[in-house]
């Protein structure tokens, strides 16, 4: 067995094509996602009993079902839901069904990332030391001063290496989205392949694509991290 | 100057400060001495607004607030009064400690940049940190940790300074350091309150002197009556304790 090289050149220029969309997907859910899931973790740590209860039933839903699933669920049950509310609740002739499918994928990833976040967030904020909360109150910072200048700053950083992991996991799952006929990176490396059953040499290549995108990320966290961790380095004298 | 009366705190079904007054004036030098368990912390805590008292009242300048209902706004306006130092410092770890003390002072009182960092500098040589104006937490020791607390707390010029067991924290050879700094504090004419362990402290530096136990003020007198005439058992019993052999125990 020889593989098409001539094939593998192609294909990487046009799958290359599906970069921006599989990007955008990362960066879009993960733009809707952060200050979601920041709140949610503020609401897990805080003392309100209702909003406790529904965002841990909210994260627990999230990671009892597969992604797939999930999927599945808002690519065949949203529209057809929307459609009736549109057209009977509403009584509008909007049809629903022109919306581009890119914007059920930023549903699902977004709702999917912001429970992973929101428990990221929480684990992060647990390890600054509630005694600096009351040195900022103290000193007559307000909560939100203190928060914003002194506990979110410390928080970010011990919340950046599993950070990085839920980016990297959210470009990689956002290769689910050819599922809802968004043409990202597998989905048009999957349509190149059907056409002359190069499927071995389609899926080289994105392997090697998504491997580049997810190392760049990895190493822009890792550079991010030591330039915002610089007040934990010990000099040794 | 300042007075809390009645103080109760308790927690859940342990009732820590049973009705406790106190009362400083301006230049005094309180030391709050007693065992573990006690309630000094929390009168301390209660005092800042750290922990929300049940019951009490605090008399700040003629105005008097309840402990239990204040406001936001009364909550934010008398701590703005007083400065407190941590038993663990509590600085700020993403900040040096010239960025420590700028917090107080640039943005929790708007003070003009120019303004705030000449005072900055000048606390921290205050507190013989000047070389260390640029370091990070992470990288001084405990006691110098400490100083730093004590910057961050004088720095805003405090009506009153607020001490939770400051040393406790320490080794024991650090300890000296940050008592130093404190004695200058109070020849300075700072109004402190201590919560302490270091008998010698408040024997040198005390101008009034409060023995706690079981939540409630037992005795309180100059250092001289606390210590060498001691009226209530209690208080006998807990200098014998912590200074055996010290302590002499006469009628």
């Amino acid at each position: 067995m020889t593989l098409n090289l001539q094939f593998m050149k192609e294909t990487l220029v046009s799958t290359a094509a599906g970069i921006p969309t599989t990007l955008g997907l990362t960066c879009v859910a993960l733009l809707i996602s952060l200050p979601a899931g920041f709140f949610m973790a503020l609401g897990k740590l805080g003392n309100r009993k209702t909003a406790k209860r529904l965002i841990s039933f909210y994260v627990s839903f999230v990671r009892g079902t597969p992604i797939v699933l999930q999927i599945l669920f808002v690519y065949s049950l949203l529209p057809s839901l929307l459609n009736h509310i549109v057209k009977n609740v509403l009584g509008m002739s909007w049809n629903v069904f022109n919306i581009n499918p890119i914007f059920y994928a930023f549903f699902v990833f977004s709702f999917n990332t912001a429970a992973v976040l929101s428990e990221t967030f929480r684990s992060a904020l647990l390890t600054v030391s509630h005694g600096q909360m009351e040195a900022a109150l103290s000193v007559g910072l307000s909560r939100t001063q203190a928060y914003v200048r002194i506990i979110i700053p410390q928080a970010l950083v011990a919340a950046l290496p599993n950070l990085c992991n839920a980016t990297v996991n959210l470009l990689k799952s956002t290769s689910l989205a050819y599922m809802m006929t968004v043409k990202d990176i597998t989905a048009i490396a999957k349509l190149n392949a059907a056409r002359g059953y190069n499927y071995i040499e389609a899926y080289l290549v994105i392997f090697i694509i998504y491997i580049l995108l997810c190392t760049t990320v990895q190493l822009l966290f890792y550079a991010t991290e030591s330039v915002l961790s610089g007040y934990k380095r010990r000099i040794t004298i | 100057m300042l007075q809390v009366k009645n103080v109760h705190k308790s927690f859940g079904s342990n009732e820590i400060l049973k009705g406790v007054s106190l009362e400083v004036k301006k230049g005094d030098i309180v030391v709050i001495l007693g065992p573990s368990g006690s309630g000094k912390t929390t009168l301390l805590r209660c005092i800042d607004f750290l922990e929300r008292a049940d019951q009490g009242s605090i008399l700040f300048d003629g105005i008097e607030t309840d402990m239990h209902s204040a406001s936001k706004a009364n909550i934010a306006r008398l701590r703005k009064k007083m400065g407190f130092v941590f038993q663990n410092y509590n600085l700020f770890a993403n900040r040096t400690a010239f960025g420590n003390v700028m917090e107080g002072l640039a943005i929790a009182r708007k003070i003009p940049k120019a303004e705030a960092e000449a005072r900055a500098r000048e606390v921290l040589d205050q507190v013989g940190l000047s070389d260390r104006r640029d370091y990070y937490p992470s990288q001084l020791s405990g006691g110098q940790q400490q100083r730093v607390g004590i910057a961050r707390a004088i720095a805003p010029r405090p009506d009153v300074i607020l001490f939770d067991e400051p040393t406790s924290a320490l080794d024991p050879e650090l300890v000296g350091e940050v008592l130093n700094v404190m004695k200058s504090l109070a020849r300075s004419g700072s109004t402190m309150v201590v919560v302490t362990h270091e008998m010698q402290f408040a024997r040198d530096v005390a101008t009034k002197v409060i023995f706690m136990d079981g939540g409630v003020v037992v005795e309180e007198g100059t250092p001289k009556e606390v210590f060498s005439h001691p009226k209530e058992a209690r208080t006998v019993q807990f200098l014998r304790n912590i200074m055996p052999g010290e302590f002499d125990y006469s009628i």
